[in-house]
């Protein structure tokens, strides 16, 4: 007999903080501060670091937005990270470091491969990361999509910029979570995101290879469902000390969130 | 009476190190709450698909309310592949063929393995095929196998995408558009907010073409189950749980 309901996540740990959403426009897609909320709401997701869906340098209305709905909703979105497109290198470093040095709630990059094709190691790219390391901002980087957001190649980025840390979003996807964990296994500089991959057993053996200090807990919504995102946490046989690590205190203490 | 089909579990011993017992099978749908499960083996360490074929045939007589079963052949080896298929379909009356183009290494929609997919077209079978991985099995190339054989029924697994980035999208609805013998099983996809699939699956295909499925044990049946029943409800998510596997696998209730 099948039950067309689902459970929520049976865990609570003290807060949920989301390292990585969306809020924005692109295109024919609108997600608005509005839409995020309702969902976050309805997961238990207390806080979350807020991206968007254009790249800048070019899309320069992406930088408003991303000011206007971190002011809006301070206590929600208490951090946003810029969506960049490297392949400005010197330009997108100095555009990055304006921003931040206006706006004390951006603290981080966001590099998504797919809509901004370049090598998360190319020169033009590690000009901007190590930009970032200088400030103490974290880069997240999409994984696991061929051909430019392999684990390997932000393996050779966290090599290159030793002081710059690396969320290695999706934790190597699909096919290449195995090399995500070889990378942030030996490069302590990079940190391991959850959401999207279906396998809860590789975040049980990141917690073992990696430890449990530098994976964090991102939904990526939209587009993905938040409640699937954290019911993973039900299911990978994790101790409440490491779940609240990986859903709370690791990002909270990257990106200077306060939790009490 | 609704009732719950994964459509996309193994059984045996497989030679990354997975396995999963009938037993073991049976005890977490009981769990999950689910009634039935298409079974089929892994790749297994020998390669002897013959007998991991017929560890599937008993697993079906030890639970044939529970187990409806494919057998597993690996259609680079063309003459063979087509006498097993053909034994598994006629002495052990196994229900369809599952083929893992990345597994065994041969392009879905290629002349070499063709013959093999119709044989199973002549016999009246299903395939069910691993789907979405680059070079051998993405979402245009599965359109393309289903465009040359129009009288097979495919179900490609993963929604026929394993890209995170949603950009196999596209791909995979233009195969199902275009080709009425394609369906999509929903492990592992994850189903989006933006431009969701299933909704463009609901609104320009019909949701009769998706079915659920677990990958189970790869995946975890207990998630993926939550990942179908949180974006459907109502009579799509009788369709997608259970209705449309039941109606493509002849079933009767």
């Amino acid at each position: 007999m099948n039950k067309l309901i689902f459970s929520l996540p049976k865990f609570r740990v003290p807060l949920i903080i989301d390292a990585h959403m969306h809020v924005g426009t692109k295109f024919g897609w609108s997600w608005s501060a509005q839409d995020a909320l309702k969902m976050m709401d309805e997961s238990h997701i207390d806080m979350a670091v807020v991206t968007g869906l254009g790249e800048v340098p070019g899309e320069n209305v992406v930088i408003e937005e991303l000011i206007r709905t971190l002011n809006e909703h301070p206590d929600r979105f208490p951090r946003g990270f810029l969506r960049m497109n490297p392949w400005f290198g010197e330009k997108a470093a100095e555009l990055f470091e304006e921003t931040i040095k206006k706006n004390d709630n951006i603290r981080g990059i966001k590099f998504h491969p797919s809509s901004a094709p370049i090598w998360p190691n190319h020169p033009f790219a590690l000009t901007l990361w190590r930009k970032a390391g200088e400030h103490n901002c974290p880069v997240y980087i999409h994984s696991g999509t061929d051909p430019m957001s392999l684990p390997l190649q932000i393996g050779k980025a966290a090599k290159e910029c030793p002081e710059t840390k690396f969320l290695l979003g999706h934790y190597g996807g699909f096919f290449y979570y195995e090399d995500a964990l070889k990378v942030a296994s030996k490069y302590k500089n990079i940190y391991l995101e959850t959401s999207l991959i279906p396998y809860p057993a590789a975040i049980k053996k990141g917690v073992r290879l990696v430890g449990a200090d530098r994976i964090v807990f991102g939904s990526d919504l939209p587009p993905l469902n938040p409640r699937v995102e954290l019911k993973k946490f039900d299911l990978a046989g994790l101790t409440e000390e490491e779940k609240d690590r990986i859903l709370c205190m690791n990002i909270a203490e990257l990106l200077e969130i306060r939790t009490t | 009476m609704t009732i719950v089909i994964d459509a996309h579990c193994h059984i045996g011993e497989s030679l990354y190190g997975d396995s999963q017992t009938p037993d073991q099978l049976a005890r977490k749908m009981k769990k999950n709450g689910i009634d039935k499960a298409i079974i089929f083996p892994f790749t297994p360490a020998d390669l002897d698909f013959k007998r991991a074929n017929d560890y599937i045939a008993k697993a079906v007589k030890k639970y044939p309310d529970k187990f409806v079963g494919f057998a597993r052949v690996d259609p680079r080896q063309v003459k063979g592949a087509i006498a097993e298929v053909t034994r598994v379909v006629k002495t052990l009356k196994l229900k369809g063929v599952k083929m893992h183009p990345f597994e065994q290494a041969f392009r879905i929609n290629s002349n070499l393995v063709r013959p093999v997919f119709k044989k199973c077209a002549e016999l009246g079978v299903p395939v069910f095929v691993s789907a979405g991985a680059p070079i051998v099995s993405n979402p245009i190339q599965v359109g393309d196998l289903a465009e040359g054989l129009p009288s097979l029924t495919i179900i490609a697994a993963h929604c026929a995408q394993m890209d995170g980035s949603g950009l196999g999208q596209f791909d995979a609805l233009n195969a199902l558009l275009e080709n009425r013998n394609l369906y999509v099983e929903t492990s592992g996809y994850p189903e989006t907010r933006i431009d969701g699939f299933y909704e463009q699956i609901k609104k320009k295909v019909g949701i009769e073409r998706l079915v659920f499925g677990s990958d189970s044990p790869a995946m975890n049946q207990e998630l993926e189950l939550m990942r179908v029943e949180t974006s459907l409800a109502g009579s799509e998510a009788e369709r997608v749980l259970g209705k449309n596997a039941s109606e493509i696998l002849e079933l009767d209730f």
